[in-house]
């Protein structure tokens, strides 16, 4: 009994640690913000490799993700015939909750991976140190770029992934339910989703700001060589899974009680 | 004038510094010399707040720096340049980005500018050939060079080296060496060199410390070193694998 | 092997250096690349069903597979409860806000919710959780056997890898997936309920209604519970055997398993739901 309390102990304590040190982080990077002088080189990179790292995976996944959908919409109106159900549903769905998600789960596990592996390799090969003794702030010089780039390009990658989806999901809906492109996507825009559409990117610029703490966090704070790097990789991409559901809720939260 | 005043370290249970106390005088090239786990690295990342001593004090041209904060100490890290061991170039970036990032963040140079400037520093450690390749295409030898042009460009005053010709092959360590003197003679910088390459030790060293045990053995000139009749220091100048000196135990690896 | 490659184009925005030496391009070759790694692939999958089906294999392996449900569960049921637990939840939440503006009668949205979650959300998000939690796991492990020369060791000792490291990991993978996905759904709807009642006072028995859940739904459920446990540690594992370029290579192996493994689950849950659509649902029920 002891030691279940104790274990519970330690763990909490650890997980209080946990989000103490990533609330730090962030409130540094939020202080490095202001005044903006950003590293205009390293943002670009930044801004570059996160873009194209992760676009491809993102399309494709978005694309499954409307026809998943519509598909399982289909199976509702298969059964009470309500083809027109179809359309507001499968869109509701993609661009209010599941679009952001996956979007969001891939970008971790592309680029808030990467990220963690690049940050904690930099860590123990020294070039953290490195960038300190050329009076370089780590902070300012690395994670405020990675800050930017991730929640700019999860928006972006939202904005352009949903449209994807709904086409995905056309085409499914052509192809498997019977319902021509034409008629679903005039369904889609019929069903005013406008709202679910701005939530989705709100989710997803919250989603990227919470994969860039996590995966810095985990990058700069790495310990013990290669090794190292990579348990600090499978710990971003789970910690980076946990916060996007984490954002997901307080973000679907928060909208649907100020827009009531 | 760096001086440590009674320096105290330890990670953990592993103490690695006790009570070490150390002058290092302008213009010098000052050798701190030991064997693997000595603390020899660990005692100069002190002076760039790399690391923070658990007891005693560190002054920078009188002035003392144990307690400064990680944004004070910038302005310590401009008047002392670091390389690294393993030179910590960014792969991610060419030679001349390399050196040119220092000029850019600090005398905000533009990247054509500071590159050109960048250049300039290339030439004097005869890189400027390569200075389009990758850190990764060149050898560790090339790889200091660039590391030290790198150091070079914040115009600092001292200059550490933590064993800046280990891993490298004769004539690259020669090279590397003949550089370190000449900073001190030609350009007037001060260096602290850590090191445990014998051959180095006493072609570049105006005076050296030997660390052993965390404690500051000997301290004195190259011929003093020669003549001394401490056993240990004797026997790791020599390099005999036989004699007092005690190897460090090994923590946890 | 592959130091010599050329690095593509999109790797670096600089164009003034050539770049010989790819540091993490492995992930991002051309458009070949993802052909050939099916294949590969799918020369593992078949490589260890042999394995699995061979007489007395499973009981040989005993140990080590008991030991990898143990590490899977283990990794996984925290994770599972509070992303699917979430999950539930703000689902729930918004639908009702939703549906609250058009219909009166909130009967059937706990029975249509068991319905979605035993279908789609519960395997899935399951599979997802599992591909980036077990899936780098895996990765991770196997790659750094491979680095450190370890596997080769296993080769000279005559044990074949696929055998000795794959097989374990797929057959508890396959199992734990199952249950977790089960769990899962267990989880997403209690939580599902908790927005309900704690939101709209919908009666627990309202709520926990199975009226819609069909055979279909299940099999569909189950059928994709285990195909992801299939393809989650093909996946990793495969990523793993290919970890080349020493200890960092361990890294880009740990991201590449988790992004593969988490788009061959959306893969084959679009192809399963098809299915499903097509055969399962339109049957007698």
């Amino acid at each position: 009994m002891t030691r279940v309390v104790r274990a519970l102990g330690t763990h909490t304590l650890g997980l209080l640690e946990l989000l103490g040190a990533m609330a730090l982080l962030q409130l540094r990077i939020t202080r490095a913000l202001f005044p903006p002088r950003y590293d205009a080189r390293e943002t670009w990179r930044a801004f570059y490799k996160v873009g194209v790292k992760s676009y491809p995976i993102v399309i494709m996944t978005a694309l499954f993700t409307g026809a998943i959908m519509v598909i399982q919409s289909g199976h509702f109106v298969a059964k009470s015939g309500a083809t027109s159900f179809v359309g507001w549903a499968a869109g509701f769905a993609v661009l209010a909750e599941i679009g952001p998600i996956l979007i969001g789960l891939m970008f971790s596990g592309r680029v808030g991976a990467n990220n963690t592996a690049e940050l904690g390799t930099m860590v123990v090969t020294e070039q953290v140190d490195a960038l300190r003794a050329l009076a370089i702030e780590p902070i300012h010089y690395l994670a405020v770029p990675r800050f930017l780039a991730m929640i700019v390009m999860l928006f972006l990658l939202t904005a352009l992934g949903d449209l994807f989806a709904l086409i995905g999901g056309a085409i499914t809906a052509d192809l498997m339910v019977d319902i021509p492109m034409k008629v679903f996507l005039r369904q889609v825009f019929d069903a005013q989703l406008l709202d679910e559409y701005l939530l989705g990117l709100l989710k997803g610029s919250f989603f990227g700001m919470a994969i860039a703490v996590v995966s810095c966090h985990y990058g700069l704070t790495v310990r013990g060589g290669a090794t190292g790097v990579g348990r600090a990789v499978n710990a971003a991409v789970v910690a980076a899974a946990i916060a996007i559901f984490v954002a997901d809720f307080f973000v679907g939260v928060v909208w649907t009680v100020l827009s009531k | 004038m760096i001086e440590f005043r009674e320096v105290d370290k330890a990670f953990g249970q592993k103490v690695v510094l006790k009570r070490v106390s150390l002058v290092v005088e302008k213009g010098e090239v000052r050798f701190i010399i030991g064997s693997s786990g000595a603390g020899k690295s660990v005692l100069v990342k002190h002076l760039v707040g790399l690391l923070r001593p658990d007891g005693g004090r560190i002054f920078l041209d009188d002035e003392e720096v144990t307690e400064l904060t990680e944004q004070q100490y910038y302005r310590v890290r401009k008047k002392c340049a670091m390389v690294f061991q393993n030179s910590t170039l960014f792969d991610s970036m060419t030679l001349v980005e390399n050196v040119a990032l220092p000029l850019r963040k600090h005398r905000h140079l533009k990247q054509k500018e500071a590159e050109a400037e960048a250049m300039g520093f290339l030439e004097k450690v005869q890189m400027d050939r390569l200075a389009g390749r990758y850190p990764a295409d060149i050898g560790d030898g090339l790889r200091k060079r660039v590391a030290i042009a790198r150091a070079l460009t914040m115009d600092p005053e001292y200059v550490i080296f933590d064993e800046p010709t280990t891993g490298l092959d004769p004539l690259a360590a020669a090279n590397v060496d003949r550089l370190i003197r000449e900073l001190s003679d030609v350009f007037g910088k001060t260096s602290v060199v850590v090191s445990h390459d014998l051959r180095s030790i006493f072609t570049v060293a105006d005076r050296i410390a030997m660390l052993y045990k965390g404690e500051v053995l000997l301290d004195g000139t190259p011929k003093e070193f020669r003549g001394t009749s401490n056993g240990i220091v004797r026997q790791f100048i020599e390099g005999r694998p036989d004699g007092p000196f005690e190897f460090p135990r090994i923590h946890g690896a | 092997m592959s130091s010599l490659a050329p690095t593509p184009a999109t790797a670096e925005p600089q164009k003034r250096a050539k770049r010989p030496i790819p540091r993490q391009s492995k992930a991002n070759r051309p458009l070949l690349y993802p052909l050939a790694a099916f294949r590969r692939g799918a020369t593992l999958f078949l490589e260890t069903l042999l394995w699995c089906i061979k007489p007395g294999a499973l009981k040989r392996r005993r140990r080590q597979i008991l030991e990898q449900l143990f590490v899977i569960g283990n990794k996984s049921v925290v994770f599972i409860t509070v992303t699917l637990g979430v999950l539930g939840l703000i689902s729930v939440f918004q639908v009702l806000v939703q549906v609250e503006r058009i219909l009166p009668d909130f009967s059937m949205i706990g029975p249509a919710f068991i319905q979605i979650m035993t279908r789609e959300f519960a395997p899935t998000m399951a599979g997802l959780m599992i591909a980036t939690r077990v899936g780098s796991g895996i990765a991770a492990e196997i790659g750094s056997m491979v680095v450190t020369e370890q596997v080769d060791a296993l080769r000279m000792c005559n044990a074949d890898p696929v055998d000795y490291l794959v097989m374990p990991r797929f057959v508890a993978s396959v199992i734990q997936t199952t249950l977790l996905s089960i769990y899962g759904c267990v989880i997403g709807v209690a939580s599902g309920f908790i927005a309900a009642g704690l939101f709209w006072n919908i009666p627990a028995g309202t709520f926990f209604n199975l009226q819609l859940v069909a055979y279909g739904d299940v099999v569909s459920g189950l059928m994709k519970a285990v195909a992801y446990g299939m393809a989650v540690p093909i996946v990793a594992a495969q990523a793993g055997l290919e970890t080349s370029g020493g200890s960092e290579g361990v890294g880009t192996a740990t991201t590449r398993a988790v992004v593969n493994a988490s788009f061959s689950v959306v893969v084959l849950d679009f192809l399963l739901s098809g299915f499903s659509f097509l055969f399962l649902s339109k049957g007698p029920m």
